[in-house]
């Protein structure tokens, strides 16, 4: 608390001196204005305002307002900030301050603040405006048909995008700032007469228990808000695309938008939705029905491939067909190693080729990837070291990981995949089959808000007929209703004329 | 939290002391085909068992080695002990779930205690496919293992490629493990398809009849065709007879039998044959010469009377010589007059000589070829 | 957002997941080596005497609706009795357990991992159930809902790749059998239906009261479909003979199928994974209820306590016999005596002196 605005304007300064002590990247801007040569001091950090707004809409026009004849400090006394809000400033957004704490606040995000000497108040100029990155294709989420705009790191714009996207007063978009010192803005959209009010009540409850010193992007505030953090896989799911989310808020859905993150939280998520994709809804029901089988197919390859050939070559060699037992022998016979030493060593190997890939961007990262997956794989082979059966499964799970769409999925099945290439070399298939029961049970554990994760499978909804956008999508006039699991207020999407 | 840590450690040692089955798929030794012959009469190692396994060096691409696969035998008392006596010379354990052939010796399978052994010690195992299919040797079965096969070695056996290509299945029946025990179990008699050496080469033809788990004797290529039409398992065959003094080909395409048992005085079994197919060949002529209904009704004609021939033929042969109900006459009483067959199952032996058959083929000619 | 109540589909789901459990590995020989062809007929009445005890647990709940189990107990019988039965209950499901578990150890053996002691396979399965069995209902219900398609599924597929290979002239001559050996079918048919008694636990969390009657008979129904399916097929595959010499038949099947040219030639490791997720759904249920009956023995609040203390006694008892024969035998026997009291006795007391409670209520 650092007390209310004082008369003395010098005083201010000084308060805003002693706490912006040593940000060097403050500017105190003093003018004279009207015929009593009043000063007046306009405050902000440099960068974080629309400089040319600011000189061109406040300070030139209230130098050249104040020129003018009928315009005489003293005659306005206390009315003397909303007379220059009205009469000499021509910005969209201001606001009148009195507390110090407030100053300091507005100054930090971007505001411009105006301190005239003998009035105890503040005038806050609205005049954010920084290098933004505009609004880009989103990196993470393309398709080949539908929108192509993707969130940028500006909520204001994020929040637009949206908004363009839902026509609609019962769009409600609120605002709080979570983070003690990052502070940064973190806003909350729905759909009022969809989205459920308990769910809703839930959402913000989690959000104000939240006491950290700052949020830097919404991975943060997904780990702080979901319902077990411990887990490998994700209870909230996070897109890059503004229809996404208008699709989701449509279903029921409540999104958070996080300020300096292009990535958007979508909640509850379900394993339903985890294996949508925006295109699914662009595409034709048929083909967009053929590739969430092949998603679900490549879910449960990217996690069991390894496994299976661990099995198979150590433990049970009869249950593959003779001639491709005597194949997979010969192409083995040679290796130095266990099966599970050979999978480990690769997968391991295709992991840290990744990690390389993604840290480094453009050709050196192109050249890791040639080097890793053609040379190192050749070479391997050629080596003895690993069967070149071997080779193909690895391709297979990496391939077959990159079909998820969500990423965050992807990679808890990853991580599970080690697990069970662990429990095939002890148990063999028996040691993948108890691996598979207990992550099922262990995702039929976990809960998103409260919500089932395995809905629509197993949780809530399979009654009324939300499998219908599950394994297949139905086309969209059979989509009537919206999913049950989200406990829509108003339930009729689609009806027939 | 200590507590997990420790709890945690007792795992890890409990697992990480052994991966209990754990073998590498490439040590292993594939047993394909395994050969039973009789060594010798009195004490305990009675048979002589071979295993052929294949050389996995010579298969792939990287093939290092030319020989395809490797023969080994050795006097034992069963089949699983002889696995364990050539442990004392080959360098891997063998594994048995890939096992496709059983040869039995003639000398074995008249010996019906040994051959009950022997079925009981498959039946029984878990890893034995209970497909495995079983022939019998004319001769030893360790010849018909050494055999040179026609053509370049295919890599899971030569003798169960031709036994699974069912489109020559009138010349001999595969026959698998389960239901040859069934057929035994029903019947009393089942047939096995015979092996023998033609030459260098292996033949497969004909088969053995099996009563009692005891080999009682030999049918050829004709009667098992015969067999095979009245227990419904031709899918494709073609019969040659002698019409007008030139040679009739027709394919079967499809043939379908039923069975029918009338009680009276007598058991009449009425076996009906139904046969579609095509005409593969008759004779070049001037002029069109079989494309008229009247004509392929007597090509018709003459070819059911040729099929009901042989058909009674057969019959003939197992009622009188054999005594064999391979055709599964008393089967067919025990599912569908369960209450005669009660009377008769003791002495079936004495009653099938006397059973009556009525047999009636309809052969139809479906198509001409190309020509008219 | 907290929603736990049980579907009506969870409700069918879960009789099914529950009540296909070991039963159906030996069930198809275990009736045909007391009725021959005709062991159907001791599937279909075996399964059709579960029918009114299943009717009785749907009105006990709803003669006093919003009541669960063991406050129901406690107000119509006798503080005592209702505790004797508890315990009753509690030592059934010790014994089942550790036999089902004994009986999975050993067809995991048998088919996969021969050499693996049977201890480390035990040790871990009873793990993995203590998973499931210390999470709340719901989540068994979940779970039950994840299980049940893959049943169902591989029925079809059994179906199907049965079909080709089968001799369906195998199922005559029908209608052989004297009224004793229906009798003793009958009986031997029984426990494989045990199971449904898991709805004393689940109908109070029901989320629709209404129809949870036809949902669960509908399961039932279906759990007779599997098992009369089963028994048919392996009939019509093996002749009765074999069928009759074959301990786990069903299993047996699926290695007589051909599919030459497919990608897995011998399809008993597909039947041994659809085998554990079976048992798995089958004991961790189980696992759960005794641990609620205990904690309302014991009078405490949460029921996941009493899991693990429960799994060494699980453990030792599912190493007792030295063999297969003797866990039939011994354990088998068991189990089946203790069944017939835990599924049909209790539940029908129970109801009896409901309906007398309240009529003498409502007087």
């Amino acid at each position: 608390m650092m007390g209310t605005i004082q008369k003395d304007l010098n005083k201010n300064i000084q308060i805003l001196k002693d706490v912006f002590k040593d940000c060097d990247d403050i500017n105190y801007r003093f003018i004279q204005i009207g015929k009593d040569k009043r000063q007046v001091c306009f405050v902000f950090f440099d960068g974080l305002i629309d400089k040319q707004l600011i000189s061109e809409y406040a300070i030139q026009l209230l130098l050249t307002t104040s020129e003018s004849e009928s315009f005489d400090m003293n005659t306005f006394k206390s009315k003397i900030l909303d007379t220059i809000a009205k009469e000499a400033i021509a910005i969209v957004e201001v606001d009148e301050k009195t507390q110090i704490d407030e100053i300091v606040d507005s100054i930090l995000f971007g505001e411009t603040i105006l301190l005239i000497d003998g009035v105890a108040k503040a005038l806050e100029l609205s005049s954010r405006g920084w290098a933004t990155r505009g609004i880009g294709e989103p990196e993470t989420e393309t398709v080949v048909r539908g929108p192509r705009d993707g969130f940028s790191e500006t909520l204001k714009i994020n929040t637009t995008l949206v908004r363009r996207r839902i026509r609609d007063p019962k769009l409600k978009v609120k605002n709080l700032q979570i983070g003690r010192r990052s502070k940064t803005d973190i806003a909350v959209m729905y759909i009022e007469d969809i989205a459920n009010d308990e769910l809703l009540k839930e959402v913000f409850r989690r959000l104000d228990t939240i006491d950290i010193d700052a949020i830097l992007d919404s991975s943060m505030l997904e780990q702080l808000i979901e319902d077990n953090h411990i887990s490998p896989f994700p209870q909230i799911e996070n897109t890059e695309r503004p229809d996404t989310v208008a699709a989701s808020l449509y279903e029921g859905r409540i999104a958070l938008l996080v300020d300096n993150t292009p990535f958007a939280l979508i909640i509850p998520a379900t394993l339903g939705t985890l294996i949508q994709s925006a295109e699914d809804y662009y595409s034709r029901w048929t083909i967009s029905s053929f590739i969430r089988i092949l998603r679900i197919l490549g879910g449960f390859l990217a996690t069991l491939s390894p496994a299976l050939y661990i099995a198979i070559t150590s433990f049970h060699p009869g249950l593959i067909p003779t001639r491709l037992t005597y194949y997979v022998a010969s192409s083995r016979i040679n290796v130095p190693f266990p099966a599970v030493v050979e999978a480990f060593l690769m997968e391991i190997t295709i992991e840290l080729l990744r990690e390389a890939g993604t840290r480094i961007s453009g050709p050196i990262g192109t050249t890791i990837g040639i080097v890793g997956g053609l040379i190192i794989g050749q070479a391997a082979v050629e080596a003895g070291v690993v069967s070149p059966l071997m080779i193909i499964i690895v391709a297979i799970t990496t391939i077959a990981a990159f079909a998820l769409p969500s990423y965050e999925l992807a990679s808890g099945l990853r991580f599970c995949r080690f697990i069970f290439m662990t429990l095939a070399s002890l148990l063999g298939l028996y040691g993948i089959m108890l691996g598979v029961v207990v992550i099922s049970t262990h995702m039929a554990k976990l809960n998103s808000f409260g919500i089932p994760f395995t809905s629509p499978y197993s949780g809530l909804g399979i009654e009324e007929g939300d499998l219908k956008d599950t394994i297949i999508k139905a086309p969209i006039q059979k989509l009537e209703n919206r999913p049950e699991f989200t406990f829509p207020k108003n339930k009729r999407r689609f009806r027939r004329r | 939290m200590k507590k997990r840590t420790v709890a945690l450690l007792i795992l890890l040692t409990v697992f990480l002391s052994g991966c209990w089955d754990m073998v590498e798929i490439n040590q292993r030794l594939f047993v394909s085909s395994i050969g039973v012959d009789l060594h010798e009469e009195e004490g305990m190692n009675k048979l002589l068992v071979t295993f052929v396994y294949p050389n996995i060096n010579a298969i792939g691409k990287n093939a290092t080695e030319d020989r395809k696969k490797y023969i080994v035998s050795t006097p034992c008392s069963s089949i699983f002990q002889a696995g364990k006596e050539f442990s004392t010379n080959v360098e891997y354990p063998f594994y048995y779930k890939h096992l496709k052939v059983l040869i039995l010796g003639e000398d074995v399978i008249k010996d019906e205690k040994l051959t009950r052994e022997i079925i009981d010690e498959l039946n029984r195992d878990t890893k034995i496919n209970k497909k495995l299919l079983l022939l019998v040797a004319e001769g030893d079965a360790k010849e018909i293992l050494e055999s040179k096969p026609p053509q370049g070695q295919i890599t899971d056996g030569t003798i169960y490629n031709i036994l699974r290509d069912n489109r020559s299945a009138s010349r001999f029946t595969p026959q698998t493990l389960t239901n040859m025990i069934t057929e035994l179990d029903c019947n009393g008699v089942s047939i096995l398809p015979r092996a023998r050496k033609k030459g260098e080469e292996l033949s497969i033809s004909g088969a053995a009849i099996i009563k009692n788990y005891k080999l009682i004797g030999w049918i050829g290529e004709k009667e098992n065709r015969a067999i095979s039409l009245i227990k419904n398992k031709v899918k494709r065959e073609l019969i040659d007879i002698c019409y007008n003094q030139n040679i009739l080909s027709y394919t079967i395409t499809n043939a379908d039998s039923n069975k029918k048992i009338d009680i009276d005085e007598y058991i009449t079994t009425n076996i009906s044959i139904e046969l579609e197919g095509y005409l593969q060949g008759y004779k070049m002529d001037n002029q069109v010469n079989i494309f008229k209904n009247e004509v392929l009704l007597n090509m018709e004609k003459a070819l059911e009377k040729q099929i009901e021939k042989e058909t009674m033929e057969t019959l003939n042969l197992l009622q009188k010589e054999y005594n064999a109900d391979v055709i599964g006459v008393g089967e067919c009483l025990s599912k569908f007059h369960p209450k005669i067959w009660k009377t008769l199952q003791n002495n079936w032996d004495e009653v099938f000589p006397e059973v009556k058959f009525n047999v009636d083929v309809k052969v139809n000619i479906r198509r001409t070829g190309l020509t008219k | 957002m907290q929603r736990n109540k049980i579907s009506n589909r969870q409700i069918k789901a879960l009789i099914i997941t529950i009540v296909v459990g070991i039963g159906i590995l030996s069930l198809p020989s275990d009736v045909a080596m007391i009725m021959e062809n005709d062991g159907w007929i001791g599937i279909l009445i075996g399964g059709l005497i579960t029918i009114p005890f299943i009717i009785m647990i749907d009105k006990l709940f709803k003669l006093q609706p919003g009541k669960n189990f063991f406050q129901l107990g406690k107000e119509i019988l006798n503080p005592i009795v209702f505790q004797v039965f508890l315990i009753i209950e509690v030592l059934y499901i010790i014994l089942l357990l550790s036999y089902a578990n004994r009986v999975f150890v050993d067809v995991m053996k048998a088919y996969l991992l021969e050499t693996t002691p049977t201890e480390i396979i035990l040790m871990t399965m009873l793990i993995a159930i203590s998973y499931i069995a210390r999470s709340p209902i719901e989540v068994i219900a979940r779970m039950a809902v994840i299980i049940y398609p893959i049943i169902i599924i591989f029925i079809i597929f059994l179906i199907l790749i049965n079909i080709p290979n089968m001799d369906i002239t195998n199922i005559y001559p029908m209608f052989q059998v004297g009224y004793k050996e229906i009798l003793k079918g009958i009986i031997a048919s029984l426990f494989s239906y045990s199971g449904y008694e898991f709805m004393l636990l689940v109908l109070p969390q029901a989320e629709d009261n209404k129809k949870t009657l036809n949902y669960s008979l509908n399961g039932m129904f279906v759990v007779i479909a599997i098992y009369l399916i089963v028994f048919f097929i392996s009939l019509s595959q093996y002749g009765i003979h074999q069928l009759k010499r074959e301990i786990w038949p069903t299993i047996a099947i699926v290695k007589e199928v051909d599919l030459p040219g497919y990608f897995l030639e011998n399809l008993d490791g597909i039947v041994m994974a659809v085998w554990v997720m079976v048992i798995y759904g089958t004991i961790g249920p189980y696992l759960y209820s005794a641990g609620t009956i205990l904690s309302h023995i014991f009078q405490t609040k949460v029921h996941d306590i009493f899991i693990l203390p429960l799994l060494p006694i699980i453990y030792i008892i599912a190493l007792l016999p030295r063999n297969l024969v003797e866990t039939e035998e011994y354990l088998g026997k068991t189990v089946s005596y203790f069944s017939i009291v835990a599924i049909f006795i209790i539940p029908a007391i129970m109801f009896i002196s409901a309906y007398i409670y309240n009529r003498r209520n409502s007087l």
